[in-house]
């Protein structure tokens, strides 16, 4: 059998690229920049030709790490094909797994991609620069509970949706299985853990980065700083993940529309460039100006910190607490990229209580989780949050509820034009005078990082993360640095 | 000795998907003597899978444009420093798990299945590709035998 020495390469699940190109003018200092995606896998087509049953279990695979919100947002889009009304027990079932997804989802990238910018710091070897670096400087005890509220939030998810992964339960009209009186004590067990683990990250953040007078100027100053609309969902006046209207307010903070998801057709449509297989929605009404900032460019950005934005509270009372907060810090609306971080922090304390609240409710062990759909199955549109932001899912099928044709709009889509943004912002920053290095670089791919953006989902490509290369390239056109994440 | 076999992969992607073509194939094969599992997942999973035994191997697709299978102890793979855009890299989870559990297995073995670049997930899997499975097959069951005897 044939066995050779280790090589550096990524493993697995890494297609295409992503890449930044900088652009410098003669002075060195930058003219351009831009975030390409040069990949594409279109999902779509496994899914033309399927039931439409199918496809909340197919979707999630579009990227192994967003698959309850495909799963969520199919499962609606599903039952509105079949004009299908959900028993109230099953909403909360729903509800709950998503929430424990969020969790998950939010502090795997605030632990493993963010923090290490902030606590091990941004102009640290890349070598440190990670979550080996960043246990070494919070300690193996927070190391361990991070890996533990993971571990438990997986267990959560593969309890309430049969796999953690690529989850089974949600289905048209409902959800598969009803809550034992076991799989609720277990629950109710992993909610209390994560209930103080989301408390901990709070305060973790409050520590290394708000009482950290570098890192706090980096989120309050003017590297980071993009001014757009935000859009996000809405239910009460409070940020929600699975349900209610979209809001879109101005740069000013006031409100341009506000809209049932169904009509998002009335109010978005994309753009594209030649080099990016990445399309560019904006607001109809506004207009496609190019990547421009402000209240002209029908720019609009997505996500926990334009959730945060567009909504006027929190669901619960610690997240509450801590939204005040922010907002009493950068003013509100927030154009403040790394607050995205921030606003994610947030939100993991707010689903940790909604985990708490529904697992207090009795209709959460209710059996009466699915009514069967009667009607004729014509088109259905699903919108959810994903955690980077809003996510649809257009179906169109034919009487026997066979899938014709589909539209998947991504958050990391959404936010392309706001990528390109910040990126070229940070750029024109940070790189002055023809000098760039690693330093520099990473701090420009902060700006990128803090959309959490998922190229695969983005792309709906296969299989899952894509590396992301940034090039700087002289008036010349010759390439003078490259960093790549593999 | 208690060892795992971890088949890591997407099941719809047809390139991705080897990890677990090759898992599948050993469960039966291994029935009764090692665990066999078939993970979707990221790292961080993949981690909390294997926690708890003695010895795992992990059967994954790697991006090589070789024909020879690779077969590594896991600390002999590089500090990658590579982030993905969202999610974790395998040596990074396996160095954070290795930092803060105490029940990761002392032996973490990868075996990576080359797939080219050129590869596309919509294409059936090649006869290379699907002998390089065979072969992987062979190599894990052996090598999970020795490990479960106590070599």
């Amino acid at each position: 059998m044939p066995i050779r020495e280790v090589v550096i390469k990524p493993i697995t699940r890494l297609e295409g690229h992503g890449k930044i190109d900088i652009f410098l003018d003669e002075s060195g200092n930058v003219k351009d920049a831009f975030f390409q995606v040069v990949e594409i896998r279109g999902f779509e087509r496994f899914c033309k030709g399927r039931p439409v049953e199918e496809l909340p279990r197919m979707t999630p695979r579009i990227c192994g790490v967003c698959p309850w919100a495909h799963h969520m947002a199919s499962a609606k889009a599903a039952d509105a094909v079949y004009k299908a009304k959900i028993p109230p027990a099953a909403e909360k079932l729903r509800r709950l797994g998503y929430a424990a997804f969020y969790m998950h989802d939010h502090s795997l990238h605030f632990y493993a991609l963010a923090a290490p910018d902030f606590v091990v710091g941004p102009g640290a070897p890349k070598s440190e620069r990670n979550v080996a670096g960043l246990v070494k400087k919070v300690g193996i005890e927070i190391g361990g509970k991070v890996l533990r509220a993971l571990r438990l939030l997986h267990e959560a998810r593969e309890i309430i949706g049969g796999k953690s992964i690529s989850p089974v339960f949600a289905i048209p009209g409902g959800v598969s299985k009803p809550l034992t009186e076991e799989e609720h004590s277990r629950l109710k067990e992993i909610g209390k853990e994560v209930y103080d683990f989301a408390r901990m990250t709070l305060d973790l953040f409050q520590k290394a980065v708000l009482e950290n007078e570098e890192n706090l100027k980096l989120v309050t100053g003017d590297i980071y700083y993009t001014e757009t609309y935000y859009m996000g969902l809405v239910k009460d006046g409070a940020v929600e993940y699975y349900d209610g209207n979209l809001r879109v307010i101005s740069p000013s903070g006031a409100e341009y529309a506000a809209f049932e998801p169904e009509r998002y057709l009335d109010y978005i449509a994309e753009h594209v460039e030649p080099w990016s297989y990445l399309k560019f929605p904006y607001l109809k009404g506004v207009g496609w100006k190019g990547i421009e900032a402000g209240e002209d460019s029908g720019v609009y950005r997505v996500g926990p910190l334009a959730r945060l934005n567009v909504a006027s509270k929190m669901s619960t009372p610690i997240a509450q607490e801590a939204y005040e907060k922010m907002f009493e810090t950068l003013g509100k609306p927030c154009h403040h990229t790394l607050a995205y971080h921030w606003a994610r922090v947030i939100e993991i304390m707010n689903c940790a209580e909604i985990i708490m609240d529904l697992l207090d409710d009795p209709e959460i062990l209710s059996k009466d989780v699915h009514e069967p759909p009667s009607e004729v199955p014509s088109e259905g549109i699903g919108v959810v949050e994903a955690p980077r932001g809003v996510l649809i899912h257009h179906y169109f099928t034919d009487e026997n509820g066979i899938v014709k044709d589909l539209n998947l709009v991504v958050a990391t889509v959404h936010n392309n034009a706001g990528i390109n943004l910040s990126v070229k912002r940070a750029a024109q920053k940070l790189i002055q005078n023809g000098k760039v290095d690693d330093r520099l670089l990473n701090m420009v791919e902060m700006a990128f990082r803090a959309y959490d953006p998922c190229l695969a989902c983005g792309t709906h490509a296969a299989p899952g993360g894509i590396p992301l290369e940034i090039r700087v390239i002289d008036s010349t056109g010759a390439v003078i640095k490259v960093l790549r994440n593999w | 000795m208690r060892v795992v076999v971890a088949g890591v992969g997407s099941s719809l992607h047809s390139y991705d998907s080897v990890g677990l073509l090759v898992a599948e194939r050993l469960k039966h094969r291994l029935a009764g003597k090692v665990d066999v599992k078939e993970i979707e997942g990221d790292y961080i999973t993949l981690v909390h899978e294997i926690a708890g035994y003695d010895a795992a191997i992990i059967v994954d697709a790697i991006l090589d444009e070789c024909s020879e299978l690779l077969v590594v102890h896991i600390e002999d793979l590089p500090a990658t420093n590579f982030y993905l855009t969202h999610g974790i890299d395998l040596r990074s989870a396996i160095d954070m798990a290795r930092a803060c559990m105490h029940d990761l297995p002392n032996i973490i073995l990868l075996v990576g299945i080359p797939i080219p670049a050129s590869a596309s997930c919509e294409m059936p899997l090649s006869s290379d590709i699907l002998k390089l499975c065979d072969e992987a097959t062979s190599l894990v069951a052996e090598m999970a035998e020795v490990l479960a005897d106590g070599g």
